[in-house]
């Protein structure tokens, strides 16, 4: 060893592509159920009821300390003896939307906090009704005040997502792993997916920042 | 005075240049003490953890009489079948005793030792369903362990319509099968014979394919391919290896040699 | 052959559990050694030192771990080091770290009011000094809760050793998991062993948390 050889895994080039799609289908789908999970936990661990406050909290807790591999292995190895049985697909989808949704649980909340009573009875005394209330003063400044947490939230759903190769699911280091099964190149396997996820990163870290130009143009205006 | 410095000056360089000519690893282990084997403790019968947890099964019985033989302590070292390759080409293994079927493909990579033991890969699924054919597992989900012989094997044949699951190692595809996530697995006949016991449910239905094993080491090493040879050949010659067998096997098998 | 999940099971995954908190510290350690000097140069007034941190960080916090815990792992050796799995693991790891204390540390330096600098500029302390000696023990206190926080994901995220071969409390559950064929139990117990270890860390985390306001006020 002790040099690079690169050619028998850029000759598998089709199958990091479909590593690629994999591996966006799953992150979008995660951030994008996590967010329901985010949004209803969110509003149970600020309700005035103790068991719904303390089910999120719970539900919070147990997701952020225990490993995100465990998780998988007791979604998709363990279920079934208890008769709930669901394919790699799904147990990916549900594990990585309970994990995030634990994390946007957290980010919802803090972003609902950040929105003082004083500015919702402000706008209440200006005649908005309680819709027109919740829509401009509550949720647009707080999805504007969360938007940055998210952005790096949705990084790291894409970085954890590389776990689930471990239930066979084929997405981007599932597919290293296959590659350096096949080409014995172990190395130059990972530094191409590494290479891979870091233009993700990159490109998304970009295009959230034209979202957040886009959605919250108030929040640039005075600059 | 000075002869006495110098004495001691060109023993401390021999003491230097000696170990560092030993370009075998044979000596490399000896000096050591120690010899680096691979195993999968997920793989009963082969590799597994005995029920006061330690490590046993067939590969590390055998693991176990080399260093013996050679005189050192055998540091048995987990790893995933993915990672046999690499940990020895790297040097982080001495040798791999890992239900390692040899193929000319991985003898390109790394040396095989004649035949420690020869087991059949075979296809294991539900009792109620039995299938005689290969192609008969279209529109099936299959499960094989990543780069073993049955992921070469079933990535070889590429039977149109069957859904290969490749997973890490044989613990995660046994549990898949046990856990139903896929319909049927292809593994060794020792796992199959391991998985009928556990679940009458499931049984081995048919051989896809002959496995003979060997023992895996680094290319460029004759020392120490020749002593390994030599060593299986005594093991056989005294019937350890053959007990062996009987106890985690149930069977004695005919071990060619290359 | 078969065994039933049973209290040597638990024995064996308690044992096993010592390497993950073995693993954790050596990532924590060489993280912190690590994560100074990237917070060092990510606060240096030489912009080239600068850059190199950021690229650096930026690296890191864009790659999965697991594959950062692949390259060091295959990488160390591929460069003709012959290591253990667990310095392959531990250079991962630190790699890992290094990368997030550093923004901690840099974000808690940086927390620390400018009117610090200038009065320590005004007594004529030299930027070493102001560092070290003004500087950084306040910083210190603003960043204990985080770097406990921290550790609470450096334990978790030792799980994913068990894929690279080292044998921690997860690949223990899966050696289990495989002799007993009851991966519910198994991997239930995993998971009740590391969130003892990880809400006992979350909990001090809050707590000092709590006291750094409390005394900030």
């Amino acid at each position: 060893m002790g040099y690079l050889d690169f050619s028998g895994t850029f000759a598998r080039g089709d199958l990091f592509v479909h590593g690629v799609m994999l591996t966006l289908t799953l992150s979008i789908a995660a951030l994008v159920l996590g967010m329901c999970v985010g949004i209803v936990g969110a509003l149970m661990r600020l309700s005035s009821s103790k068991v719904l406050s303390s089910i999120a909290a719970a539900y919070v807790e147990l997701i952020r300390n225990t490993p995100f591999l465990v998780q998988i292995y007791i979604v998709y190895f363990g279920l079934p003896s208890v008769g709930i049985r669901i394919s790699e697909m799904t147990a990916a989808i549900l594990s990585l939307t309970l994990y995030a949704g634990a994390y946007i649980t957290e980010i919802v909340r803090a972003g609902i906090q950040t929105i003082g009573e004083g500015q919702r009875e402000a706008a209440r005394t200006l005649g908005m009704s309680p819709y027109l209330t919740f829509r401009y003063v509550v949720l647009l400044p707080a999805i504007s005040a969360i938007f940055p947490a998210l952005t790096s939230q949705f990084i790291l759903i894409m970085l954890a997502s590389s776990v689930v190769s471990v239930i066979s699911v084929p997405e981007l280091t599932g597919v290293a792993n296959d590659v350096q099964g096949l080409t014995f190149r172990s190395l130059e396997a990972y530094l191409v997916v590494a290479v891979i996820y870091l233009a993700l990163t990159a490109a998304f870290k970009g295009a959230f920042a034209l979202i957040d130009r886009a959605l919250f143009s108030f929040r640039y205006a005075g600059r | 005075m000075l002869l006495k410095k110098l004495a001691i000056g060109l023993a401390a360089m021999l003491a230097i240049v000696l170990p560092a000519k030993a370009e075998s690893a044979l000596d490399t282990i000896v000096q050591r003490g120690t010899i680096n084997v691979g195993v999968g403790l997920g793989t009963p019968p082969y590799g597994l953890m005995d029920a006061s947890m330690q490590p046993d099964g067939y590969d590390v019985s055998v693991a176990k009489l080399i260093a013996r033989d050679l005189g050192v302590k055998a540091n048995i070292v987990d790893t995933t079948a993915a990672n046999r390759i690499p940990n020895l080409t790297s040097g982080k293994l001495d040798i791999v005793i890992y239900s390692f079927s040899i193929t000319a493909e991985r003898a390109k990579a790394i040396a095989f030792t004649n035949t420690y033991y020869v087991d059949q890969q075979v296809y294991v699924g539900p009792a109620d369903k039995p299938i005689t054919r290969i192609e008969d597992l279209a529109g099936m989900k299959i499960g094989v362990t990543r780069a073993s012989t049955n992921d070469i094997v079933m990535t070889k044949k590429a039977v149109e319509g069957v859904q290969l699951q490749r997973y890490d190692d044989d613990a995660s595809t046994s549990q898949a099968l046990f856990a139903g996530q896929v319909e049927g697995i292809v593994t060794s006949g020792a796992l199959a014979r391991a998985v009928e016991e556990h679940n009458s449910a499931l049984k081995k239905q048919f051989i896809v394919a002959q496995a003979p094993m060997g023992i895996g080491l680094r290319r460029n090493d004759p020392d120490l391919l020749h002593w390994l040879n030599t060593e299986l050949f005594m093991l056989q010659s005294t019937g350890e290896l053959q007990a062996l067998q009987k106890k985690w096997m149930g069977v004695e098998v005919d071990l060619p040699r290359f | 052959m078969f065994q039933t999940f049973g209290i040597n099971h638990v024995g064996f995954l308690l044992q096993c559990a010592t390497w993950t908190v073995v693993l954790s510290i050596i990532a924590l350690a060489g993280g912190a050694i690590g994560g100074a000097i990237i917070a060092l140069m990510r606060l240096s007034r030489l912009a080239w030192l600068r850059w190199i941190a950021q690229a650096y960080i930026y690296v890191i916090q864009g790659t999965p771990l697991l594959v950062t815990l692949f390259i060091a792992y295959f990488g160390v050796t591929n460069l003709g080091y012959d290591l253990p799995a667990i310095y392959a693991a531990g250079i991962g790891f630190t790699l890992y770290s290094s990368a997030f204390l550093g923004e901690i540390w840099r974000g808690s330096i940086q927390s620390i009011s400018k009117g610090q600098w200038e009065a320590a500029f005004a007594l004529a302390l030299g930027w070493r000094h102001t560092m070290l000696d003004v500087i950084v023990p306040q910083a210190l206190r603003v960043a204990i809760p985080p770097t406990v926080g921290f550790s609470v994901q450096v334990v978790k995220n030792t799980a994913l050793a068990s894929i690279v071969g080292f044998v921690e409390l997860t690949r223990a559950g899966q050696i289990v998991s495989s002799a007993t064929f009851q991966p519910l139990q198994v991997y239930l117990t995993v998971a009740a062993i590391y969130f003892v270890i990880c809400s006992t860390l979350s909990y001090a985390s809050r707590r000092l948390e709590r006291r750094l306001r409390q005394t900030a006020n």
